[in-house]
């Protein structure tokens, strides 16, 4: 087991390489780079445009700034002549933003707490485990109960909503929710107020409820998954033998669901749990904007916008880091779920 | 099967009830049922604008030209304590805040709510050169200079200021016993240090060349260039930097050198680029002092006392601003990047002042309430069709004067930009000095600007070659500006679209080989004539040299113009004469100018825009009033 563990966790570096090599190509064949003005506006100096390319390292060969934000590089420094060995990526150095003129660094911008707050990763962080929350604490309920009342009225009603959150993409789920509440909760305060007026850009962090929007946009898409999932996958087990025997011997309805049915058509809903963090990272790129979430994921979206390109580059490197890693964990919690897969073997 | 037809019925039943609103939204987009509370038409405004969110964030940066100007007026937001908003709440009920809006109180108090749209990346005066960056710097800091609402240089920091006889030296005398938000004295050291940090090769600004005109800026800042002089060369830096010609005679005397007399300098001490930063303070933040407001004191009317990143600002009044101070106490803003967002936030009344996207426009106008806030005024740029003026058919004059005719620039306003921009038929744009509104040598005629073509002798078989950044937007204008020309001219234009990236690169070719037709604009630095057509204009300047455009006379007229003071007559005519020049040379067809859209409740008065605006009335915050009772 800790071998497989460690072999995987080895694993994550060619994976890794891949993701940032096809990161880098897509982003160096988008037009435009970090140093473009609007020409319809005063350019940068195209003697402050070399120096700013120099100092970035983007007047070398594209393989060699590959390799040197990946990797390793040796720099030497055009002023003084010193050459130095600069360790990239792989080192934890996610390399200097160019938005901010090199003044602030990747891993600063995502992972430094400010004064008064938690870092922008700790905001998508809380985001995605509420999600991913919402997702598993509605939707696996939701699924089993559609099952077990197949064809049902709580069944079609289960079904629609699922496959309407599965075909809406999380943008536009967030707007609507948006304009739900601002423009019909609010109005609806005089006569139950539930929670209080509701902001577009709330200021505040720290209670519940500017979470609840964000959260529930974030969170409806992979519950829908989840739910759809869990409904067929019940529906397979209950018609098994084993769940007739059951049953013929005796055991209380009750016994069977939970004993047995539950915990063998649960596996697939683990295994998905891997990808659905993924599409709640993706979810997030809209909902952090729509919903002005000082997160990991608006940063990336700006970036993108600016030819940010370390922030591109880091901020793509660590989704796919979480994305893999959460892949890894979800392999290793499935062989302690089923008997009949042994990890590592 | 145990599966009753009426179950399958009730499932059709419910999922149209459910699409319903759906369906409604996609209808019924133009009306924006404000008043109206009922759950199913409420959310129907939202989706149209959805689907036209993506490409607009998407646009990428060297395309900025009319899109990103317009919606980067900085919208509004707002904070506030539970009770204030629940009042608010109560006032946006019903009929909402609108109507007879000279009772409309402010629901928070007597601060200005606003949005700041994209965080600023880098705030450091030195080094910015993005709008949303800039408005940050001018709230915080005063520059030596500052502009009144006609955009003329007014004393700011300094309280008067000489012009030596030969047009080189400019002596400001700043205002006595000064002092930064934390009280610590501001003298004309803080301005030197400001102005050398600003040609430093280190700092690296991205707008120092506009300070090139001061003596030894241009060769401090540009030092490592021959190789010659590396960082280590303390000495030799130093040397360089005491070269920069700006001193501190004493605490209150600073005079700046010039390589040549450049009157046109009073508005570059006007700019950001010479906000006084502090030394210590620098020094003691390192690269990101600015980062956190502890360090970033300034002498501005404001003061920056709180950050969120990418969530929240506040600035205080800065009670030692030395002009007239404004009558709020604060400004709380937000930095929602999504325009359709920030105009629901605005309706919300969480801002007090708004922006308008073009999807939100028709929304805006058609809701009485709404359109009573709504107002439009002109930006700082200006937007031509260019012609390469040194192959043909447009080394001829009068082929150039045809196009130039056959433009309709009403509807290319109304109809390509939804009413966002607004035609023009010189180059200065309107509110900046310089404008001149007799001009309408090209007023739209298609009949007589085929007759001037036919006489030019133009010939009809040639294909004329329209070169765009291929992007949505630039791919619209270029077919809609093809099509017109077809029609009215009868010349057949071909759409060349490029990479955006290509686009600029495709002017540094030699003169014959440079796109034939393209679309392109220029958008103030400062205010003043010269920024616009002696820098712009005059041979080998910006534009000029992608048009490989060149007139000696216009050359004359300018170069003149240029070393008189700004307040002298003479140089307004000078000026006036060479822009008449330039229009009937028509080097380019001048056809629009940017709007500024925007929303203001009815508490908030005496916001005085002008073209040049960081922050909505920043020249003249004075006046204006938050009514809190």
């Amino acid at each position: 087991m800790l071998q497989y563990t460690i072999r995987r966790l080895l694993w994550m570096i060619p994976v890794l390489m891949t993701v940032g090599l096809v990161t880098f190509v897509v982003m160096h064949s988008a037009p435009g780079g970090p140093f473009d003005r609007d020409p319809s506006q005063r350019q940068i100096s195209p003697a402050a445009q070399e120096r700013l390319q120099a100092k970035f390292g983007l007047d070398k060969p594209m393989w060699r700034q590959f390799m040197r934000y990946m990797l390793i590089d040796r720099d030497v420094d055009s002023a003084t002549g010193e050459a130095s060995w600069v360790c990239g990526a792989i080192c934890g150095n996610l390399g200097p933003t160019y938005t901010s003129r090199g003044a602030r660094t990747v891993e600063d911008t995502l992972f430094a707490p400010e004064k008064s707050r938690p870092s922008k990763f700790f905001f998508s962080a809380r985001l995605g485990l509420q999600g991913l929350g919402l997702a598993v604490l509605v939707g696996i309920p939701l699924g089993i109960i559609a099952a077990l009342k197949q064809n049902s009225l709580i069944d079609y009603t289960a079904l629609f909503i699922s496959t309407l959150f599965t075909v809406l993409p999380s943008l536009i789920v967030g707007l609507l929710l948006l304009l739900f509440a601002v423009r019909v909760l609010n109005n609806w305060n005089a006569y139950v107020d539930v929670f209080g007026k509701f902001e577009v850009a709330p200021k505040s962090w720290s209670g519940i409820k500017p979470w609840i929007l964000p959260t529930l946009a974030i969170g409806f898409g992979s519950m829908a998954f989840i739910t759809r999932l869990t409904r067929s996958s019940v529906l397979e087990v209950i018609r098994q033998d084993y769940i007739r025997t059951a049953r013929a011997k005796g055991l209380a309805g009750w016994t069977v669901i939970t004993r047995h049915v539950l915990k063998n058509s649960l596996i697939p809903v683990v295994t998905v749990l891997g990808p659905a963090l993924a599409g709640l990272l993706t979810g997030a790129l809209f909902i952090e904007t729509i919903f002005n979430v000082p997160g990991m994921a608006r940063e990336l979206v700006k970036a993108v916008g600016a030819r940010d390109y370390s922030m591109i580059m880091g901020g793509g490197l660590f989704f796919a880091f979480l994305v893999a890693f959460a892949n890894l964990s979800v392999d290793l919690v499935y062989g302690l779920l089923d008997p009949r897969i042994k990890v590592g073997k | 099967m145990n599966s009753p037809r009426w179950r399958q019925s009730f499932a059709y039943l419910l999922l149209l009830a459910l699409l319903l609103p759906v369906l409604a939204a996609c209808g019924g987009t133009a009306t924006a049922p404000t008043t109206e509370s009922a759950a199913t038409t409420a959310p129907a405004p939202a989706e149209p604008t959805v689907a036209e969110a993506e490409p607009t964030e998407e646009a990428p940066a060297t395309e900025a030209t009319m899109d990103t100007e317009m919606t980067m007026e900085p919208e509004m937001t707002e904070e506030a304590t539970e009770e204030a908003t629940t009042e608010a709440t109560e006032d946006t009920d019903g009929a909402g805040t609108g109507g007879d809006d000279s009772t409309a109180v402010s629901p928070v108090g007597n601060y200005l709510r606003v949005n700041f749209g994209a965080e600023p990346d880098n705030i450091d005066p030195q080094k910015a050169s993005f709008v949303n960056e800039i408005g940050f710097i001018m709230l915080n800091y005063l520059p030596l200079m500052t502009f009144n609402t006609d955009l003329e240089p007014v004393p700011g920091a300094a309280e008067s200021f000489e012009l030596s006889e030969d047009g080189q030296t400019f002596t400001f005398n700043l205002r006595p016993d000064m002092t930064y938000s934390d009280g610590e004295p501001l003298t004309a050291e803080n301005f030197e240090y400001a102005w050398k940090r600003l040609c430093d090769p280190n700092v690296a600004g991205d707008y120092t060349s506009i300070a090139f005109p001061v003596v030894g800026c241009e060769e401090y800042y540009t030092a490592f260039d021959s190789g010659e002089v590396t960082v280590t060369d303390e000495a030799e830096l130093q040397t360089l930097r005491d070269g920069v010609g700006v001193e501190a005679v004493d605490e209150n005397t600073l005079t700046i050198q010039l390589k040549e007399p450049a009157p046109y300098f009073l508005n570059v001490a006007a700019l950001w680029v010479g906000a006084p930063v502090r030394e210590d303070l620098v020094e003691a933040g390192g690269e990101t002092w600015w980062f956190d407001p502890v360090n970033y004191i300034g002498n501005g009317p404001f003061q920056l006392t709180e950050w969120e990143h990418q969530s929240r600002v506040r600035w205080e009044r800065n009670e030692s601003y030395v002009l007239d101070a404004p009558t709020f106490e604060a400004i709380e803003g937000v930095m929602i990047t999504e325009a359709n967002v920030a105009f629901e936030a605005y309706r919300a009344d969480e801002l007090d002042i708004g922006g308008v996207s073009s999807e939100d426009l028709a929304t805006v106008q058609e809701d009485e309430e709404l359109s009573a806030q709504y107002e439009q005024s002109s930006g700082s740029c200006t937007f031509y069709i260019g012609m390469n003026n040194a192959a043909p058919p447009f080394d001829n004059r009068e082929v150039r004067q045809a196009f130039a005719q056959a433009i309709d620039r009403e509807s290319l306003a109304q109809d390509l930009e939804q009413g966002l921009a607004l035609p023009t038929q010189s180059f200065i744009p309107p509110g900046i000095p310089g404008y001149d509104e007799s001009i309408d040598l090209w007023t739209f005629d298609a009949a007589a600007a085929k007759e001037k073509l036919d006489a030019a002798g133009f010939d009809y078989n040639q294909e004329i070659k329209y070169t765009f950044s291929s992007t949505a937007l630039g791919r619209a204008r270029a077919e809609y500006i093809a099509a017109m020309l077809q029609n009215n001219l009868g010349v057949t234009i071909t759409l060349d679209p490029v990479d955006p990236t290509v686009y600029t690169s495709l002017f540094k070719k030699a003169a014959a080989e440079r796109p034939q037709m393209f679309f392109l604009g220029w958008c103030a630095d400062y205010p003043d004539p010269q920024n616009w057509l002696s820098l712009v204009f005059q041979t080998g300047g910006i534009s000029a040299d992608r048009l490989n455009f060149s007139n000696e006379q216009f050359d004359q007229l300018t170069q003149q113009a240029d070393l008189l003071p700004v307040d002298d007559p003479e140089r307004a005519e000078l000026y006036k004469q060479a822009q008449v020049l330039l229009v009937e040379e028509a080097p380019v067809a001048f056809v629009y100018n940017d709007t500024v859209n925007s929303l203001t409740k009815p508490w908030v008065t005496g916001i005085n825009r002008t073209p040049l605006d960081y922050f909505p009335g920043i020249f003249d915050l004075d006046s204006i009033q938050i009514r809190t009772e």
